[in-house]
């Protein structure tokens, strides 16, 4: 049996553990078989930016970990217009790139899911 | 219908760890059937055998325990969230060297396999707290 999962995450990657979590939440998804879709929204964005020296502050770095996704057969990593927008940031400048979804694809993104998992 | 529930946040700080007691008893009592309570995050903190709050307080463990009795509830703790924060098991309280375990009664520590296996199998999976 099996059922397409999304997992949406909001946080930029150091204010919490939301990110880390959010990715092993994706991981056991995949590693369960089941198919998976990651929506970083909102600050969430932020931990695709690359060049991030986390190690200064004791913690992992979450792109680099998201870059292996695709290991997981988790291919995409998709965000929306406004969450772009609102840190003024372009796709191709982030790392993995995203799939850019506008407001009309957001919902119907979401609502094609048979399981959204948020944190 | 049946229904997964995840929980995010520990008792007190917020609101949504009590909110998830009473929809659990409400999904109960509409004839529904819960598969299973994931905890999660900060969630973990609600199977802690050591909360202690004043008497005329509400003691989430305590409560989550007794519905657990009552209607045989699966309750799942995240191994890898518990631990990290404190809340073992008496194996893993071993295996970490530490004097003693305090994962209260009928609540039990295991992988997140298990809540994927929970929202593959349920009609609904509704989740409480997060955000943050």
């Amino acid at each position: 049996m099996s059922k397409s999962i999304l997992i949406i995450c909001r946080s930029a990657p150091y204010s919490s553990s939301s990110a880390r979590d959010a990715l092993d939440m994706a991981l056991a998804g995949a590693v369960f078989e089941q198919p998976v879709s990651l929506l970083l929204l909102d600050d969430a964005v932020l931990q695709l930016l690359p060049g991030q020296r986390s190690s200064a502050i004791q913690a992992k770095n979450p792109n680099a970990m998201l870059g292996a996704l695709p290991m997981y057969d988790i291919e995409h990593i998709y965000t929306s217009l406004g969450s772009l927008a609102l840190h003024g940031l372009q796709a191709d400048s982030l790392e993995p790139a995203p799939t850019v979804l506008d407001a009309e694809e957001l919902r119907h993104f979401i609502a094609r899911h048979e399981v959204v998992l948020t944190l | 219908m049946r229904f997964t529930l995840v929980v995010h946040s520990a008792p007190y700080q917020s609101a949504s760890a009590g909110t998830a007691l009473r929809f659990a008893r409400a999904v109960l009592d509409a004839g529904h059937q819960i598969h299973r309570v994931f905890f999660y995050r900060e969630g973990v903190h609600n199977a802690s055998a050591l909360a202690s709050p004043p008497r005329d307080e509400q003691n989430l463990p305590q409560e989550w325990r007794a519905l657990a009795k009552e209607h045989d509830l699966d309750l799942v703790v995240c191994i890898a969230a518990a631990v990290r924060r404190g809340i073992l098991d008496k194996e893993e309280a071993r295996r970490y060297e530490k004097k003693a375990g305090n994962l209260a009664k009928r609540f039990e520590l295991s992988g997140l396999g298990q809540l994927i296996e929970a929202s593959v199998v349920s009609d609904r999976v509704v989740t409480f707290g997060g955000g943050r």
